[in-house]
């Protein structure tokens, strides 16, 4: 897959603030890549400085291999915090300004409305907008011209429930059509309902990058019971077979080790006398992964 | 540059202040022309209505239309100013203008202003001469014509400065209360410092010399000494009464121009949008 972004040692700082500190990271084709982070960790730096609105103190980001312009700009939608439009104007009026600077024509701008479904409210000025059908109307302007790469930054941020699958659904379409979307949020739940990858940032440090899925397989946690649950815990602890074992009342919880399964535990058990009354296996969430980095 | 236009074009069409602050220029502007020629003083040496016939219009006109651009500069600045309180300049860099189209397509809209209150000031200079030239000949209709180029060229540095001051500021009210300050206290204080060479070279003086006020006191004494000598009365040509010559002033104001144009231009390239 070819690399869509190259972020090389990229740092800004805010007078003594530092937003983003040496970040390198690389985005390659096709991969839906979540920032992480808390407020303040320098997402919305981060994507400011390659969108070109921030200008970085440091380092270098590459998009299509080549130097920010023009050219690479035309294959990017991007939406950065929250929608920019002028309230005075149409959905029509504002969206014809977008196709004129992004030299697209006027033609696509029916099918990106039909797209986010506004296309009947495409003479209703902005400012009479209800927030979620701004942010759609934000997607339909960077949808114009059909880019390769989404940027988006906290796309439901503000929304109703309704809203947020509303912008999710529009967001995983254009991902089955093979786009590249690079998507900067706190809300881990988006990441992980969203995201093939994931970099997370803290204090504009890059503290973890990898695949959704790498980063919650190895924290996969058991819960087992037994009516002797002291002997169990001490079978447990003796057996070197688990790490970070906890007892919580009537169950033991604890992190399986890489490639140990469940059924593997519960045979263990069995065959030192103990027989289980419980056995569960929760995924550990990305909220918890998340937390444990950023703490 | 057509696409620039056709973008600026697309925002003000719709945009009811902007038509609002037109509108008020137009008759403000006209009313004001309208009262001046209602107005008649007639002293030895001096009649007013001599200000509204051929070639004497030409500069009056104008000069009366420059107390306007106060008007045409404070529109510029709210233009400009929405686009950093509705962050569409941020937007229009993201979707794929450059930072010197944003200025680009400003100027042109400075441009397209300026034309029009020249366009304004042109019919209206017409009209009031043709009604209040007694005789005239076509060399004195078209005799100072060249003054509405001047007077192009004054809009054009009043809306200049206006929306630098946006620009750095970021604030549409502390731009004009700005401007405002400067071009009323704080540059004639500036100019009270130095010496007497050099307060004609200050950018507001410059400026707004370019069409400066109809000498009254100097006509009227050298019309006096006219009719002494049995001469016919002239009328003093406005550029002759200068402190500085009308070219060197061109000069000066299209050189302030050009560096108000850099500074905007680097403010916006250094800037975070």
């Amino acid at each position: 897959m070819s690399e869509i972004l190259q972020i090389n040692n990229l740092s800004k700082s805010y007078r003594h603030i530092v937003a983003v500190d040496n970040l390198s990271l690389t985005v390659k084709q096709g991969e839906i890549f979540g920032i992480l982070g808390p407020n303040g960790s320098g997402k919305t730096t981060t994507l400011s400085i390659i969108l070109d609105i921030i200008q970085a103190e440091q380092g270098s980001f590459q998009w299509f291999g080549e130097s920010v312009s023009i050219n690479t700009k035309k294959r990017i939608g991007s939406l950065i915090e929250t929608p920019n439009f002028y309230p005075y104007l149409t959905i029509l009026q504002n969206l014809k300004i977008t196709a004129k600077i992004k030299q697209i024509p006027k033609t696509d701008i029916d099918r990106v409305l039909t797209l986010v479904d506004l296309l009947k409210r495409k003479n209703s000025p902005f400012q009479t907008l209800s927030l979620g059908m701004k942010q759609r109307l934000s997607l339909a302007a960077l949808l114009l011209g059909d880019p390769e790469v989404l940027v988006l930054d906290e796309p439901t941020n503000g929304l109703d429930p309704e809203g947020i699958a509303e912008v999710r659904n529009i967001i995983l379409d254009q991902a089955k059509r093979g786009k590249t979307i690079i998507i900067a949020s706190h809300i881990l739940d988006e990441v992980e309902k969203i995201c093939t990858h994931v970099a997370v940032l803290k204090k504009g440090k890059l503290i973890s990058n990898g695949k959704v899925s790498e980063l919650l397989n190895p924290e996969d946690q058991l819960i087992i019971s037994s009516q002797n649950i002291e002997g169990l815990y001490e079978l447990m602890i003796r057996s070197g077979m688990c790490k970070k074992i906890t007892k919580q009342i009537d169950d033991l919880i604890f992190t399986l080790n890489k490639n140990q399964t469940a059924s593997e535990i519960n045979e263990f058990a069995y065959k030192n006398g103990f027989v289980l009354s419980k056995i569960e296996l929760r995924k550990k969430s990305l909220e918890a992964q998340f937390l444990e980095l950023v703490k | 540059m057509k696409r620039l236009f056709e973008i600026e074009f697309q925002k003000l069409i719709t945009y009811t202040t902007f038509w609002v602050l037109i509108g008020i220029h137009l008759c403000l502007f006209l009313l004001v022309v309208f009262i001046a020629t209602q107005i008649n003083i007639s002293v030895p040496g001096f009649e007013m209505k001599t200000f509204f016939a051929f070639p004497m219009v030409w500069n009056f006109i104008p000069w009366l239309a420059s107390w306007f651009n106060l008007l045409l500069t404070i529109l510029m600045i709210v233009l400009v100013g929405n686009e950093f309180q509705y962050r569409t300049f941020r937007q229009h860099i993201i979707d794929g203008l450059s930072r010197n189209e944003l200025i680009i397509g400003k100027g042109l809209v400075i441009l397209s202003i300026a034309l029009y209150s020249v366009i304004l000031v042109f019919f209206t200079s017409f009209t009031v001469g043709l009604i209040y030239s007694e005789s005239f000949s076509i060399n004195m209709l078209f005799d100072k014509l060249y003054i509405l180029v001047v007077y192009f060229i004054q809009a054009v540095a009043y809306m200049s400065l206006g929306m630098m001051l946006v620009i750095l500021l970021k604030n549409i009210a502390l731009a004009i209360v700005s401007f405002i300050l400067y071009f009323f206290p704080v540059e004639p204080i500036i100019r009270n410092i130095f010496p007497d060479s050099i307060l004609s070279f200050f950018p507001m003086k410059v400026i707004s010399n370019l069409t400066p006020m109809p000498d009254i006191i100097s006509i009227q004494s050298t019309n006096i000494q006219a009719q002494a000598n049995g001469n016919a009365m002239k009328m003093l040509a406005i550029d002759n009464i200068q402190e500085i010559s009308l070219s060197t002033n061109i000069g000066f104001a299209l050189f302030y121009i050009a560096i108000i144009t850099i500074i905007s231009i680097f403010i916006i390239n250094r800037r975070n949008l």
